[in-house]
């Protein structure tokens, strides 16, 4: 009888034997190639990467100018909350003043008296009113009436701590009937906008608004 | 053993010498894939040896060629070439095993339940295949390590992360089952 362990040997070498040298050199080889190609796979992706970065900075550039309506105007608004997730963002105050002076270019008051809400709300929220409201007013320059009415509203945030949120939203009211009437006494107007508020009270030029909780009156 | 002559290692050139190991260690890619050219059919011959089919099989020792190729750096003492070679061939094996899900059918209730996914290189072989196809999938690898591989029951033992005694005691019984099944085989052919 053979001896089952020689057998046992005979039959490994001969498992062994069975595989060419060309197919273990091909195993090798294949084996060993991962490593020399991982630069131009990281070369892939690092390009890949880069089209990806290059294709969201010119999205975010195109949606940089929209203003509310605009369909681009949603992703504007998403990069800045991304911005401001991973600490990148800064004052909005500029950008929503311009984005305000455009709206009332298009005749779109109401929104425009939306979007001066929606800023005074969050300069008040913020950690510096006073110097978000700061550089509210120096965005505003060129729109006399919304300065004259943020003055009103610094007021407010200098003197009173209990400042509402319909405090503010009055304020922005009255902003909103100022910009309306500012609009319809230009000479090229030929009347008031199809979706701005009805002006009732209109202010005189350079009184500060009425503060809803003190009755009004110069700050 | 790695420590060998040229003249003491067999003519497939394995195992591979000190030097030659420390030049594939050390970053010498010639030298380390003319190292695995001459394990890959080694590798092929054990994963069949332990029943798997022969395409697996050479998936399997091309797998464990790449390990290899990765953590041969990690190397730190030449001479332990053999024991860190079947090291990573054996987890090759386990997590082809396991992947299949038939790690606990195999080695904890009997032999492997499909013979016919074993290739029949030769037929010479039949009766030592018969005999291999009633043992666990542990036992035809402590046997493939002991008895083909000449490889110590320390060095076993490290492998399967068991005591060495508890190699020995498990190498003798798998030697016995093979030598009673082989005879079992044997006898049947000679009846027929």
């Amino acid at each position: 009888m053979t001896e089952p362990f020689d057998d046992l040997r005979r039959y490994a070498d001969d498992l062994a034997a069975e595989v060419s040298p060309y197919t273990a050199q091909r195993a090798v080889r294949a084996a060993m190639a991962p490593h020399q190609r991982r630069p131009r796979k990281a070369i892939v992706a690092l390009v890949a990467t880069g089209l990806l970065g290059l294709s969201n900075v010119a999205l975010a550039a195109t949606a940089n100018s929209a203003v509310p309506g605009d369909v681009l105007y949603g992703v504007d608004r998403a990069y800045e909350r991304a911005a401001d997730l991973i600490g990148l963002g800064g004052p909005r105050v500029a950008e929503r003043m311009q984005e305000t002076g455009i709206l009332i270019e298009r005749g779109q008051v109401g929104m425009a008296l939306d979007l001066v809400q929606e800023t005074l709300t969050k300069v008040l929220e913020s950690d510096d009113p006073q110097a978000e409201f700061d550089a509210l007013v120096e965005n505003a320059t060129g729109m006399p009436e919304v300065v004259n009415h943020l003055v009103g509203v610094a007021h407010l945030i200098s003197t009173d701590d209990d400042v509402t949120g319909q405090d503010v939203a009055e304020l922005a009211r009255q902003l909103g009937e100022h910009l309306a009437r500012e609009r319809s006494n230009r000479p090229d107007h030929a009347g008031p906008p199809e979706d701005s508020p009805s002006v009732t009270a209109p202010g005189r030029t350079g009184e500060t608004p009425a503060n809803p909780n003190q009755g009004g009156g110069q700050p | 053993m790695t420590g060998e002559t040229d003249s003491q290692r067999g003519a497939s050139g394995w195992p591979p010498s000190r030097t030659d190991v420390e030049q594939a260690r050390d970053g010498d890619n010639q030298v380390l894939g003319a190292i695995l050219v001459n394990g890959f059919p080694r590798l092929v011959a054990f994963y069949r040896g332990v029943g798997l089919p022969n395409a697996d099989s050479e998936e399997l020792a091309s797998e464990a060629v790449e390990g290899m190729i990765k953590s041969i750096r990690r190397l730190r003492e030449p001479d332990a070439f053999e024991g860190w070679f079947w090291t990573i061939a054996r987890n090759r094996l386990r997590t082809n095993l396991r992947r299949r899900g038939r790690i606990e059918r195999e080695l904890e209730y009997g032999p492997v339940e499909d013979p016919a996914s074993i290739v029949v290189s030769r037929e010479e072989h039949v009766t030592i295949r018969m005999a291999l196809e009633q043992l666990s999938i542990r036992d035809r690898e402590i046997l493939w390590l002991r008895e083909v591989e000449q490889l110590t029951h320390e060095e076993i033992a490290t492998r399967l992360m068991m005591r060495p005694g508890a190699v020995r005691v498990a190498a003798l019984r798998a030697r016995r089952r093979l030598e009673e099944f082989y005879e079992a085989q044997t006898t049947s052919v000679v009846e027929q």
